[in-house]
């Protein structure tokens, strides 16, 4: 078997000590950072993602993988940076003002990051100010925003209004998640996208990227 | 009368295979995650303070306090349930800011399946501990021969099922939540987060039943008002 495949399933196996040690013995022997980020360890995430869909396995094993990912990635993110290669989108992601509930937001995060994305995670209790001025500022090309309260939910219509709003955002996409929201809630307030979990978001997300 | 209860971490320890199915877990998985699920509730019976306050409170004073801010969907059950209530009593509880630290601090550090796994325990304890105040003032009431037989108590907090969570705001006020490290947000949220609020019922069993057909039950996810009416009538052995 080799280097690349044993990276994939030491990851699809939460191995974050093999997945470190197996991505630095691939660096070594002059693979390229940007092949063993494609064919090691996204593809043994995707491999996860597709096993956790179809319910052979459960969120503490892809939460495990991703732990392992982060392990792999800490030595290839520095060289890809070098080397000019780009994720394959970047997602601007946070949790709006007033409410601290994160599990969710986290989740949506982490599993963006094993897709291959870029995540910007601005945390919990974020303005809409905020949100914009961190989209316009790393060039995303998505905002995620998560809301667990009825009473919070509003503050996405701002986030959404204030984004259209900015000339320098008119190609990102907004997504929205969290326990009151709904695919007719998102229509109403123009977001661009509505994902009712942690999966569908990274689904939806990875969908609009590829268009 | 108001009474501060203060609880040992243990006392809010939940069942094992409860933490698991929260995270989507089947009974023919959990072996697996064995190790992961020890340590998180180990971790959660050590850091967790749990402490209460529960306060009795009458029909009418209740209604002053459900009305909250004028906010809550109409019909709701609760205006149908609380006024045939033998006894009601305000509660608000935590399991303390130390389990909220620890969780946030698994997520920074990238322990993402000790994060997951302890903060589904430390939301299952908070919701054990609301049960332990329910439980306790059942037993009160009983003890005290204020509950006739085939009475109930049943936890109902706003924010859910047609109570507003504005509504949070007049029971903080009332319970004084503030002396137990808890505070309310603008938005309603409750500091910390693994905290608990609402009303406890007591009244014949047949009182907590109602049909999931409100305005609002076609937006809920979770339903869990039918597993919660259903346990009212399994303790009476009507189920």
């Amino acid at each position: 078997m080799g280097m690349l495949e044993d990276i994939a399933r030491f990851l699809e196996e939460g191995d974050e000590d093999n997945v470190s040690a197996s991505t630095q013995a691939a660096l070594k022997l002059g693979l390229a950072p940007k092949e063993i980020l494609e064919r090691g360890l996204i593809a043994g995430m995707n491999v996860v993602g597709e096993r956790f869909r179809e319910r052979e396995i459960f969120l503490p094993d892809v939460l495990m993988a991703a732990k392992a990912m982060t392990a792999g990635l800490e030595h290839l993110t520095p060289l890809l940076a070098e080397g000019g290669v780009v994720a394959k989108g970047k997602v601007v992601i946070g949790t709006v003002s007033g409410d601290l509930h994160d599990i969710g937001k986290n989740l949506v995060a982490i599993m963006l990051k094993g897709a291959g994305f870029e995540v910007v995670d601005l945390g919990k209790d974020i303005s809409p100010q905020a949100f914009v001025d961190a989209a316009v500022k790393e060039k995303a090309g998505f905002i995620g925003m998560s809301a667990l309260l009825t009473t919070t939910m509003p503050v996405m219509k701002d986030v959404v209004a204030l984004a259209r709003k900015n000339e320098l955002l008119r190609k990102v996409k907004i997504v929205i998640g969290g326990a009151p929201v709904s695919e007719e809630y998102a229509r109403e307030i123009g977001a661009d996208l509505y994902a009712f979990d942690a999966a569908s978001a990274v689904d939806r997300v990875r969908a609009a990227a590829d268009r | 009368m108001r009474k501060i209860l203060r609880f040992r971490g243990a006392d809010i320890r939940p069942e094992r295979e409860a933490v698991l199915k929260r995270q989507g877990v089947p009974k023919s998985a959990a072996s697996k995650y064995e190790a992961l699920l020890s340590e998180a509730l180990d971790l959660l019976t050590e850091v967790s303070v749990p402490v209460a306050v529960v306060r009795e409170i009458s029909s009418e004073e209740f209604a002053q306090v459900f009305q909250g801010e004028q906010r809550n969907d109409s019909p709701n059950p609760l205006e149908a349930v609380f006024p045939r209530a033998s006894t009601l009593a305000l509660f608000g509880a935590t399991l303390g800011p130390a389990v909220c630290a620890k969780i946030a601090a698994l997520f920074d550090a990238g322990d993402y399946a000790s994060w997951y796994m302890l903060d589904a325990a430390a939301s299952l304890g908070a919701e054990a501990l609301a049960k332990l105040l329910q439980a306790g003032f059942r037993s009160r009431c009983a003890a005290e021969g204020r509950l006739a037989a085939g009475e109930a108590a049943l936890c109902y907090s706003p924010g859910y099922c047609g109570w507003h969570i504005s509504g949070q705001t007049r029971l903080f006020s009332a319970l004084g939540l503030v002396e137990i490290g808890m505070t309310l947000r603008p938005s309603f949220l409750m500091e910390p987060l693994k905290s608990v609020s609402g009303v406890i019922v007591c009244g014949e069993s047949g009182v907590h039943v109602f049909d999931d057909v409100f305005e609002f039950c076609a937006e809920c996810r979770h339903h869990t008002c039918r597993e919660r009416i259903a346990g009212v009538g399994r303790e009476h052995g009507n189920a």
